[in-house]
């Protein structure tokens, strides 16, 4: 017992690192497991309130261009709406047509803070529970994909950008609508990189990269970018196809998280899809 | 002034710069600036090796909150202030002239700072990168991360630290 206690003493400064070391290591390795969460979830609010005062300060320098980001986009919102559509033949569709359900709905949020440096970035919006955000939701802008809400409060919410190492976006490439995985290797926040394209498939240049649907998250067809370049993989028959992202994530200023109206009954009939049990 | 509130207000200082303009400022090529490091570093000498590192801990743990990076500075920080005194046993071979005052450059000298603070910085910065990408195939890019966010965070200490000598011929 002395000794122990000898021993404690001794080294109670390395014992005292060893601790707290711990602590940061295990906060930051599970940051992803629901503990983690919850802990974001109560500083993100402390935070949110810093941030928001910051943004709010240098959103004055950048009204002019967040003028005319909104103008466009509200040009091209108006070009799509129904109102904007002259009938040709009567009766065409009405907005509470039964032949038309509606998939998916937006609600407008504010970037506190987008950090592009890191290898894997987060972003802080204004928007959280109290607004309808949830976890899982899919983030874009009226330039192309931002992310996935990753953790919410009542007020604010996180989102995991396409910019962090784990994040695997379905995507499609071309008119063809060719199938493969969108994923980020750190180097720089303009450029991604798509997997799981056979090498037997022609990709040409500039060929659009957009959303697949397929979880349901995200609607089919928000552009994400434009193939840049492509290699083969080695000892792979696949390409490994570098996308230029639409998003200038330095520029980010507004998003839109999508509510998908069809989420659950997504994942209940996918759930329903039986395991095949290795013999 | 005395000496426990200007370290606060140093201290808020750093995390400032540190979360809403250096972490805005965007270099490429993976680089980042550090300047919390600098912060453990300028601190008395004399300080306890257990109040640097929670002085690191708390200072990181903040900053994780700001950036959401959850935890990776608090790491590196606690690392930092961890090795402090190890590291300036190697380098300061005098040490009861330096008891009391700050440690920096000017207190010094340009050599023992730059020694002590390039292996500090060297350490926080392996350590962050290597946590950040916690992928060793991943290597030239960990390698390419560090000597750029090295190289750049040691140039911005150098700018620092002018202020310092500034203050003290005023």
């Amino acid at each position: 017992m002395q000794k122990l206690f000898v021993f404690f003493v001794r080294f109670r400064v390395f014992l005292f690192f060893l601790v707290l070391q711990a602590f940061s290591l295990v906060f930051y390795l599970n940051y992803t497991v629901y503990q983690r969460s919850v802990v974001v979830e109560k500083v993100s609010f402390i935070h949110g309130g810093i941030s928001s005062w910051v943004s709010s300060f240098k959103s004055y320098f950048n009204l002019k261009k967040r003028n005319q980001e909104l103008l466009k986009e509200n040009a091209k919102l108006r070009g799509v709406a129904f109102d904007s559509y002259y009938q040709l033949q009567r009766p065409s569709f009405l907005k509470g047509d039964t032949l038309y359900r509606q998939k998916f709905r937006y609600i407008p949020a504010l970037i506190i803070n987008a950090p592009i440096n890191q290898r894997n970035n987060y972003f802080t919006i204004d928007v959280g529970s109290n607004q309808g955000v949830k976890k899982g939701m899919g983030v874009i802008s009226s330039r192309g994909i931002v992310g996935i809400v990753f953790s919410v409060s009542e007020n604010y919410s996180i989102l995991k950008s396409i910019l962090t190492s784990d994040i695997n976006i379905d995507v499609i490439i071309g008119r063809k609508e060719i199938r493969g995985m969108l994923k980020w290797d750190g180097k720089t926040h303009k450029i991604g990189r798509v997997f799981g394209v056979s090498t037997d498939i022609s990709i040409p240049k500039w060929s659009e990269v957009k959303t697949q649907g397929s979880t349901g998250i995200f609607p089919k067809g928000v552009l994400i970018g434009k193939v840049l370049s492509k290699q083969h993989m080695e000892d792979q028959s696949l390409w490994d196809i570098n996308v230029l992202f639409h998003e200038d994530f330095t520029l980010l200023h507004s998003v839109y998280i999508i509510k998908s109206l069809e989420i659950n009954e997504i994942n209940r009939i996918q759930r329903s899809i039986p395991k095949i049990e290795s013999e | 002034m005395n000496a426990i509130p200007r370290y606060i207000f140093l201290c808020l200082i750093f995390l400032f710069f540190e979360v809403f303009i250096l972490n805005k400022v965007e270099l490429g090529m993976g680089s980042q600036l550090f300047i919390l490091p600098l912060y453990i570093m300028l601190l008395p000498f004399e300080t306890s090796v257990f109040v640097l590192m929670l002085i690191g801990f708390f200072l990181g743990i903040f900053a994780d909150i700001m950036l959401n990076t959850f935890g990776i500075n608090a790491s590196s920080l606690l690392l930092t202030a961890f090795l402090r005194p190890i590291i300036f046993r190697i380098f300061i071979l005098n040490e009861e002239n330096y008891v009391t005052k700050r440690m920096t450059i000017s207190n010094m000298g340009w050599a023992v700072f730059n020694l002590s603070y390039g292996l500090l910085l060297l350490i926080y910065t392996v350590w962050f990168v290597l946590l950040e990408v916690f992928r060793l195939s991943d290597w030239l890019l960990i390698l390419r991360n560090i000597v750029l966010s090295f190289v750049a965070s040691y140039l911005l200490a150098q700018i620092i630290q002018l202020f310092f000598r500034k203050n003290k011929s005023q």
